[in-house]
């Protein structure tokens, strides 16, 4: 899987499951997600969820961080730093 | 002279004006600095028309001109409000009208969408952009002014015109009707509470207390006026950082935070995945918790990684602020549900029958609280008020009005209240509350519905999730996502429904009610379920 496809899944998680907002569907790559209020604490929770189960990775808690998690490119970035970490 | 909130903050610049006040995103405000701002800011407010008796709403993240911008609007002799800095325009569009607010507080990003969410705007007269200098000259009609201008105004004393019973603040809670509710509160009322919870929690200028809660959640109010009773450092929490466990965890053991109030859903997720284990956590004096049940496993996993800080359970609804407390003597030997506790002196509380006469000692009942910190009503809602708040008799011979919390207690062989549940729909999610009907509300304004339910399913880790369970008008198809949209266009975000389910009827119970109970009890069911969607 390639890093678009990365960021078109965890995307379309987004928009299904997290924002309720359809007028989102063209929300870019890197815009922040967090600075526009579109994830709370329960959004985190879903999304590192969401990325252990569909790309059979783990995530520790303490890369759950804000510079981690701030846009849907950052969030792809990280699930690729993961995907070479061996699975617990 | 009357005794006022902003006085706290005169006093404690009077002190030591070089002393942190305010910490925050790097920056750091003084109490002599905030004095001065928030005088700045009463003349603006003032040179605009806004006098005693008004209402100032803000809408804009947690930041330092936010607390200027409370506490300028209350030397003006005003009320703040304070509106869910996430929620969408049109909340903010129904408060700034129900109150009639007379100012509004924003950020300039925010001037677009006031501008169309309030295009039959209520009666303001001008909105502050507190995020810089105003780039447009006006919003929403009427002039906008840039925070730069404040600079313009004299910082010198400005003479609160203002009396203990006058507002101090509205806060909007969830309404059960479908429209959110304006809590009444005033000078009296906060500095009850506020007084006490400073002498009780012994708290000074050394200590440094965490701004975890929103302005508009009432925990709000002991982190702000119970560090400026002590001239203590608030460090509010950043909206960037809130949502990161592991990153609010991590900035409070470095910031070396000495008193901690926060939800007990934002405990269990700072156990859960905060790294709170390999954090320094010695500077930690005072851990209050409020707003929901703390479970006792996790409150025991706290008390054993800060062995030598007090732990306290308060209670109160948003109507009266804290109104019992529990200090937790030793870790919990079993998992007992913790006591909420005695009466703080400045109330007494009641536990009565439907018929509103005293239970048999022991027994359940409802909880009535009467005392100075009981708020002075509904903004604009006198029946609700009235079903609120009743003349009833507290002791032989006399009557006072008391608050009906709703909440279901009885008092423990030991003398210690116990909360057993609420007598209605009103649950806890993340420690929001929430009214089940207004979310019902919101779904049934959507054309294609005929029935709505919403369930709140309880949640380790958040208290509580929600999912509905909607009946089509006959023909009519739902999709799910609209039906979240829908939501999200008027309700805050922890109210938005996490699975919307479509039924062709609902079941019902022996007297036609909907049977709450089944439904909730499909939810755990195989997915083939009636219910599962059509």
């Amino acid at each position: 899987m390639s890093a678009t496809d990365t960021e078109a899944a965890i995307r379309q998680f987004l928009l299904a499951e997290v924002f309720y907002d359809r007028d989102l569907q063209n929300l870019r790559a890197d815009e922040n997600l967090i600075e526009r209020g579109l994830l709370d604490s329960l959004g985190i929770l879903k999304t590192v969820e969401f990325c252990e189960a569909h790309f059979g990775i783990t995530i520790p808690d303490h890369e759950v961080l804000p510079d981690h998690m701030e846009s849907v490119r950052a969030i792809a970035q990280l699930v690729e730093r993961r995907r070479t970490v061996p699975p617990r | 002279m009357a005794r006022l909130l902003p006085q706290l903050v005169t006093d404690a610049a009077a002190r030591d004006a070089a002393h942190d006040a305010v910490v925050m995103d790097g920056a750091r405000t003084s109490y002599g600095e905030l004095e001065a701002a928030a005088n700045q800011f009463a003349r603006s407010l003032h040179a605009h028309g806004v006098r005693r008796g008004d209402r100032v709403a803000l809408w804009l993240p947690k930041s330092h001109a936010a607390i200027v911008a409370l506490y300028g609007a209350m030397k003006v002799g005003a009320a703040y409000v304070p509106v869910d800095s996430g929620a969408p325009p049109a909340r903010l569009a129904y408060i700034a009208r129900d109150c009639q607010v007379a100012a509004l507080v924003t950020v300039a990003n925010r001037a677009d969408a006031i501008d169309e969410a309030l295009a039959e705007r209520p009666p303001m007269r001008a909105v502050w952009l507190a995020d810089g200098p105003a780039e447009r000259p006006t919003c929403a009609g009427v002039p906008a002014i840039g925070w730069n201008a404040l600079a313009a105004e004299s910082a010198a004393p400005f003479d609160c015109p203002a009396l203990e019973d006058d507002l101090a603040y509205v806060l909007y809670t969830s309404g059960s009707t479908g429209e959110p509710k304006g809590v009444m509160l005033t000078h009296r009322n906060a500095l009850a509470f506020v007084d006490w919870a400073a002498k009780t929690f012994t708290l000074t200028h050394a200590d440094r207390l965490t701004g975890h809660a929103p302005f508009h959640f009432d925990l709000s109010t002991f982190d702000l006026f119970a560090a400026a009773h002590a001239g203590a450092a608030l460090y509010p929490l950043p909206q960037r950082l809130a949502p990161f466990p592991a990153a609010v965890a991590k900035a409070w053991s470095e910031q070396r935070l000495t008193v901690w109030y926060v939800t007990p859903s934002t405990l269990v997720l700072l156990l859960s995945h905060g790294g709170l284990e390999r954090l320094d956590l010695s500077a930690l004096r005072v851990l209050l918790f409020a707003g929901e049940v703390m479970p006792v496993p996790h409150l025991r996993r706290l008390m054993s990684l800060a062995p030598h800080a007090r732990f306290a359970n308060l209670y109160g609804p948003t109507e009266t602020n804290v109104c019992t407390w529990y200090e937790v003597p030793a870790p919990p030997g079993n998992d007992t549900p913790l006591p909420i506790g005695r009466p703080c002196p400045y109330d007494d509380v009641l536990i009565l029958d439907e018929a509103l006469r005293p239970v048999p000692e022991g027994a359940p009942g409802e909880l009535w609280v009467r005392g100075a910190s009981v708020m002075k009503g509904y903004w604009g809602h006198p029946e609700r008020t009235a079903l609120a708040l009743q003349r009833i008799e507290v002791t032989a011979g006399l009557v006072d009005h008391a608050y009906r919390t709703g909440d279901l207690v009885r008092r423990r062989g030991d003398g210690l209240l116990e909360f057993l549940g609420r007598r209605d729909h009103q649950i806890k999610t993340r420690g929001y509350r929430v009214e089940l009907g207004e979310i019902e509300t919101t779904l049934l304004a959507h054309p294609a519905i005929d029935e709505a339910v919403v369930l709140a399913i309880p949640d380790p880790e958040i208290t509580h999730r929600l999912r509905a369970v909607v009946v089509a008008r006959s023909g009519a198809q739902v999709i799910e996502a609209e039906l979240q949209q829908h939501c999200a266009r008027t309700l805050p975000r922890y109210m938005v429904p996490e699975t919307i389910a479509q039924a062709d009827a609902l079941p019902r119970t022996s007297t036609g009610k909907v049977d709450r109970r089944a439904l909730a009890g499909v939810w755990s069911a195989p997915p083939q379920s009636p219910w599962s969607g059509s």
